[in-house]
């Protein structure tokens, strides 16, 4: 196996067996190669390193969500004798990451202008006023 | 979701032994790799605790 191939197995490893067989082929490859050789091998493992540690991040991200949204299931805000479940109601900053958008700001014109009925909005004033709103989609984006 | 985590720390330290192997560890690559394995083993902790509560439940 050549050098190219040797490092596109490695960094099309779809899964931890490919990814293991193809890490195991560059070093027994890296240990006789010549230095030009040794260099491609190298930048081929930085670039593996960069894309696993990417992944991670981002299963972490994804976990992290999931925890959190356990974790507020039975969680209900009580204001003036009204219920309001936070796994329903969230913040600003929590609605944006729900969504996916780009800024609170968004979702402030969406209450300046209407798009979020009055109803689906409230002010907690023991919390110095936080906002929550409530978390179901406003515009077809 | 646990499965997945636990993929991701054997890739991880798949990582770390190449690059350790290859005299590649520099510090911020290591200290990155090795920051999400110990955040993932702290999620993989949390998840365990939630299975519990739901079979529990």
């Amino acid at each position: 196996m050549n050098t190219k191939e040797l490092i596109n197995n490695l960094i099309n490893a779809k899964d931890l067996a490919q990814y293991e067989t193809a890490s195991n082929a560059c070093l027994a490859f890296f240990e006789n190669a010549n230095e030009a050789q040794k260099e491609q091998i190298r930048e081929a493992m930085r670039k593996k390193a960069d894309l696993i540690t990417a992944e991670a991040k981002q299963t972490i991200t994804k976990i992290s969500k999931t925890i959190s949204e356990f974790e507020q299931k039975d969680v209900v805000l009580e204001v003036n004798g009204r219920k309001y479940p936070l796994d329903e109601w969230v913040t600003l900053n929590d609605y944006i990451k729900k969504f996916d958008l780009k800024s609170t700001m968004v979702v402030n014109n969406w209450i300046k202008r209407g798009v979020v009925p009055a109803e689906n909005i409230i002010s907690v004033g023991r919390l110095n006023n936080l906002k929550l709103i409530k978390a179901v989609p406003y515009l077809n984006r | 979701m646990i499965a997945e985590n636990l993929i991701r720390q054997g890739s991880l330290k798949l990582t770390l032994r190449n690059l350790e192997v290859m005299g590649m560890r520099d510090d911020e690559g290591t200290s990155a790799i090795l920051d999400a394995i110990q955040e993932l083993e702290e999620k993989n902790q949390k998840l365990h605790e939630i299975l519990k509560q739901i079979i529990e439940s």
